[in-house]
């Protein structure tokens, strides 16, 4: 039957995957670490340590520590690597974290000093003993038949709690701890019983007994992955986001369409209000501001001002340039003679300017374009024009 | 939810992580590509629609004052005096006419506007070959018509063959108002 999404969604994510090793395959032992030392010095020291003392070299180990930031001691475990199934270590692959079993209780809470906690897992007995609450100071392990009975359990945590020394506070855990769904990257918590160990990334990191090339790795791997959720995750989140967008503009849209509605409803009545203006205007300028072009053309001309070399081609008033702007076009036989009529005319009183463009000569003879610009109000509407 | 999706996600293989990122990063491209074309063209049109609506704005609120104006300026035309497109250029014709002009003057009316009280009415005058005295008489002639007869614009050009004869292009408008 399948599971249907909703379902799947409600569900809670699964547990992180912990492989927890037999106890009894391990040997463990407390070694010293120099006061202040750092992450990378300790796990130096751990690996020199653990080097001393094991019988084969690192590269057919597979060992893990635990050693808590400031502790002058640090509890090293390892296994040699033939104990392990070529099948039992290729289901490791997929494991979030390997270690022993008594491994798990290493992040456990609320331990007082010269605690022992004493777990019982199928094939054996382990006990871990805390002479401090900051590292534990020795794990004993024994292998135990797996039809054992209760009696025969409790006489090996006897002999194990004499072996620590005896009058000690004893917590039993009747199963390995098991891990509990992930809250967040950088902690896995397992559970046994009322006992909750919490092993966080700097933690469980050297807990894991995997080969360390490996294990780099899987943890490069994993942070790739990580990054490929998060910009997948930011893709959704950019998706939402556009989702969002679209519905804004659906509403900008309505209230664009309103006032494109208001803008249609207006424009008859500003269109007769801009007809209004414009009629106005050139009413006005019919009657009060007249195009007076034959009374410019004549100061152009009166007193003899223009050279008889020059004539006028064309003469042109243009509505961009105003009712006071002549613009002519003019050629002259005799090219000096621009200049001294154009000198002439910006002496003029009611001229306001005046202009030579496109001036080209070719010989004597010259072709350019006169500018004039009358001062407002100096010309009168003439009685009579002289020819 | 997203621990559970997350949890799964990790848990893929490799190519189905790039798969599904892959065809993810191409929806939001996708998808912005052509919000981001609709968002450029909501912009211009809501601009665009701000502009027009401050333009009408400001010409309802100067609407009053505006129609003063145009009542005013059409106030200082007697009614009976101003002339309907017919009228202007029969007067255009009779200015040319009393000028010594002869059978060498046309007119082209053009489109006549109006705001509804009243109507300016425009004709493209041409006066070809004619001498620069009889132009000015003309001229003279439209002026005693002022202001009911106004010149707009003005061409004055000699002819290449004779710069002696001139030719007068201009334009020529007039105010009705309904009696």
């Amino acid at each position: 039957m399948s599971v249907s999404p909703m379902s799947f969604l409600r569900a809670s994510p699964p547990p992180p995957h912990v492989v927890l090793l037999s106890d009894p395959v391990f040997f463990s032992r407390a070694v010293p670490v120099s006061a202040g030392a750092s992450g990378a010095e300790a796990a130096l020291q751990i690996e020199l340590a653990l080097e001393s003392i094991s019988p084969f070299p690192l590269a057919q180990l597979y060992y893990g520590w635990f050693w808590a930031a400031g502790a002058e001691q640090a509890l090293v475990f390892a296994a040699y690597r033939r104990r392990f199934t070529n099948e039992q270590t290729a289901s490791w692959g997929d494991a979030e974290l390997v270690m022993p079993s008594f491994a798990a209780l290493l992040g456990a809470e609320g331990i007082a000093p010269a605690t022992a906690v004493i777990l019982h897992a199928p094939d054996a007995v382990t006990a871990v003993y805390w002479a401090t609450a900051a590292v534990p100071a020795k794990v004993l392990s024994r292998v135990i038949e797996l039809e054992s009975s209760d009696t025969d359990r409790a006489k090996v945590r006897d002999a194990l709690v004499s072996e620590l020394g005896g009058s000690l506070k004893v917590v039993e855990l009747s199963a390995p701890p098991v891990a509990e769904p992930a809250t967040s990257d950088g902690e896995v918590v397992l559970r046994s019983g009322e006992l909750v160990s919490r092993l966080s990334f700097g933690r469980f990191a050297a807990l894991d007994v995997r080969d360390k090339e490996d294990l780099t790795a899987m943890r490069n791997a994993r942070r790739r992955d990580v990054v490929l959720w998060r910009t997948a995750l930011a893709c959704v989140a950019a998706l939402a986001l556009l989702g969002v967008g679209e519905l804004g503009l659906v509403g900008g849209r309505i209230w664009q369409e309103g006032r494109s509605a208001k803008v249609r409803a207006q424009k008859p009545s500003v269109d007769k209000i801009m007809s209004s203006q414009s009629l106005a205007n050139r009413i006005d300028e019919l009657s009060t501001k007249r195009l007076l072009p034959f009374e410019m053309i004549n100061v152009l001309f009166e007193e003899s001002r223009k050279p008889a070399e020059i004539a006028f081609i064309k003469v042109i008033t243009l509505p961009q340039t105003g009712i006071y702007t002549l613009t002519i076009e003019a050629s002259s036989s005799d090219a000096a003679k621009v200049p001294v009529y154009e000198a002439t005319l910006r002496n003029l009183p009611m001229l306001q300017r005046v202009e030579i463009r496109d001036y080209k000569t070719r010989g004597e003879t010259a072709t350019f374009s006169l500018i004039v610009t009358f001062k407002p109000d100096s010309l009168k509407p003439a009685e009579s024009l002289a020819p | 939810m997203i621990r559970t999706l997350r949890a799964s996600f990790l848990s893929r293989l490799l190519r189905e992580k790039m798969l599904l990122l892959g065809l993810l990063l191409i929806a939001v491209l996708w998808w912005l590509a052509a919000f981001s074309g609709q968002i450029a063209t909501f912009w211009k049109q809501q601009r665009s629609t701000t502009t027009t609506l401050a333009e009408q704005k400001q010409w309802l609120v100067n609407r009053a004052p505006i129609e003063a104006a145009a009542q005013k300026a059409a106030a200082r035309l007697e009614p009976g005096k101003t002339l309907d497109q017919t009228r202007l250029v029969n007067a255009l014709n009779q200015a040319a006419f009393e000028a010594g002009l002869r059978n060498n003057y046309a007119s082209t009316p053009l489109p006549s506007e109006s705001n509804g009280q009243f109507t300016v009415h425009s004709v493209e005058y041409q006066v070809a070959n004619a001498d620069y005295a009889m132009l000015a008489r003309f001229y003279l002639n439209l002026h005693q018509r002022a202001p009911y007869i106004g010149i707009e614009r003005f061409t004055l050009a000699s002819n290449r063959g004779d710069p002696s004869k001139l030719t007068l292009n201009l334009r020529a408008s007039a105010v009705e108002i309904p009696r």
